[in-house]
């Protein structure tokens, strides 16, 4: 909701949470009023996984929910028989879903990093993204993968892969703070406060943005 | 000095004898570090250096341990009790240590006084009752969780049919700790029990005869006897449930993420978060350093306080 209002988690020029605004406060006031005011949403589990969502949807009692490719395998495993698609991410002011995934790295002292560029070449071509894909169902970072006939041919990966255009990082350079994990579990408080809570989003995200930028700050 | 020492005086047998009985102990001592060296090298390498390890750690910024570091004595402690996030973390565990460590304590004792009687199955009962204890608690948290669940779970599923409105278990900033704190009582009885059970096999019958015959009733036998003389077995319980509960950890992981909105962000929990989330490894060891501190301490005053209590 936050991406699809422009709204970002990190702003590089000034180094601050730019989220003391009113798209910040839409955005997460229709997240809790979806809950408590219009009631057409559980109130989500907060736990180190859980897969809710999904089995609400497969067991037929939620009409539509917002995930990854991770719970297509599930779904279609849980009930052969339901009857389903997929749609592209919804639009406010610019379509947009979150992205995530996976990184590799060289350590600084790595003892053959010339080895592990090669492998690491090696494990990002074209050809072995496809065959990751087709093996498994991952999605890759790679717009050629995107537009390969094989993704798009693959019926449960296609509406994923048009994705990739539009897809973004909601904490943007974040990371290279070195304050990405404080920042986050501000956040996420700010946003429990609002969904468990029904506290106002314009008032929890300012307490969110105070504490935050004193973390980025000092 | 020559000859027998039968034929010498006290005086002059006295040195000898005195150099014996230091011999003698000194063998004996010997012999008793041998046997307990081997608990004390795995004692060192696990827990004296890793403690050790730790508070060098947590006099350092950056990332001690595991990557470059630099000294600033006591900053990270200085920090710490000027955390108000930190204050917020110390009294939720503060609140569910109390909670499990009572709660505990009474079911403990209530099942043991329960299953001491002679009742028909219960062996089997206490069998069921302790089987939970036995289950990791990852286990037990993940099997809890779906039960809790407000949506697909068992229990508000149980609460429809009695006819009864579900709850937000887990998912209520007012709810989740004490749910925790059920699950935690629920996984740890069984236990609690077994050592109720013992201490109560240890009060002599002829106790309760001699008050029956005195007149006493069911309740006055129970204050008077079976409390003071169960003193040492509920000092024990105690503090063993204050320092488990103080260091939990897979309630608030796996159960709850450390919320709704921090609500059961339990300290070890944050602890964890600080170090491998935030990646502050010299915070992390002090607070860690703090929490050893804070049990150690009540763990001394709970032992002097027992102490009075359990001499009868």
């Amino acid at each position: 909701w936050f991406l699809q209002n422009g709204c970002s988690l990190y702003d590089p020029q000034t180094n601050t949470v730019p989220m003391d605004n009113d798209a910040a406060y839409e955005a997460l006031q229709f997240q809790a009023d979806m809950i408590h005011k219009h009631k057409v949403a559980p109130i989500p589990m907060a736990a180190a996984d859980y897969e809710g969502p999904q089995k609400l949807f497969t067991a037929g009692r939620a009409a539509m929910i917002l995930t990854g490719p991770w719970d297509t395998m599930p779904i279609l495993q849980g009930n052969p028989n339901l009857d389903w698609g997929m749609a592209q991410a919804l639009k406010r002011k610019v379509q947009a879903t979150s992205a995530a995934g996976i990184s590799v790295t060289i350590p600084k002292a790595a003892k053959y990093p010339d080895m592990a560029w090669e492998l690491i070449k090696r494990l990002v071509t074209l050809e072995t993204e496809i065959a990751a894909t087709e093996e498994s169902g991952m999605l890759m970072p790679r717009k050629s993968w995107a537009e390969h006939p094989k993704i798009q041919a693959m019926e449960r990966v296609a509406p994923f892969a048009k994705a990739l255009g539009y897809a973004t990082f909601l904490a943007g350079e974040l990371f290279w703070t070195g304050k990405s994990g404080e920042v986050s579990e501000l956040f996420n408080k700010a946003c429990e406060h609002a969904i468990y809570e029904n506290r106002p989003a314009s008032e929890v995200l300012h307490e969110f943005v105070v504490e935050a930028n004193k973390v980025l700050q000092g | 000095m020559s000859g027998p020492i039968y034929g010498t005086t006290l005086a002059a047998r006295e040195p000898a004898y005195r150099r014996l009985r230091i011999g003698l102990a000194t063998r004996q001592a010997a012999v008793a570090y041998i046997f307990l060296a081997p608990a004390l090298v795995f004692f060192s390498i696990f827990y004296f250096f890793p403690i050790g390890l730790q508070f060098w750690a947590s006099l350092r910024s950056g990332q001690p341990l595991v990557g470059q570091s630099s000294f600033i004595g006591l900053a990270n402690y200085a920090r710490a009790f000027q955390d108000a996030r930190l204050h917020n973390v110390f009294w939720v565990s503060v609140r569910f240590s109390l909670g499990t460590t009572v709660l505990g304590t009474i079911t403990g004792l209530g099942l043991a006084l329960l299953l001491h009687q002679q009742l028909r199955g219960r062996l089997i009962w206490r069998a069921v009752i302790y089987f939970p204890y036995l289950t990791t608690f990852v286990i037990v948290a993940l099997m809890w969780r779906n039960i809790l669940d407000p949506y697909v779970g068992v229990l508000n599923s149980v609460l429809a049919w009695l006819g009864l409105p579900g709850q937000n278990w887990l998912l209520s900033t007012r709810s989740a700790l004490p749910t925790i704190v059920g699950v935690t009582v629920w996984h740890t009885m069984g236990y609690n029990m077994v050592l109720f059970l013992a201490g109560l096999q240890n009060i002599p019958v002829e106790f309760y005869e001699a008050a029956e015959i005195d007149g006493a009733s069911v309740l006055a036998r129970f204050r008077h006897i079976t409390l003071p003389l169960l003193a040492p077995t509920t000092q024990f319980v105690t503090i063993m449930g204050v320092i488990g509960s103080l260091q939990a950890f897979a309630q608030a992981y796996i159960l709850t993420g450390g919320g709704p909105a921090e609500a059961t962000r339990l300290f070890v929990f944050h602890v964890f978060n600080v170090a491998f989330n935030q990646f502050k490894f010299g915070y992390a060891s002090a607070l860690a350093f703090l929490m050893f501190v804070v049990i150690l301490f009540l763990t001394a005053i709970q032992v002097r306080l027992g102490g009075q209590i359990s001499e009868y």
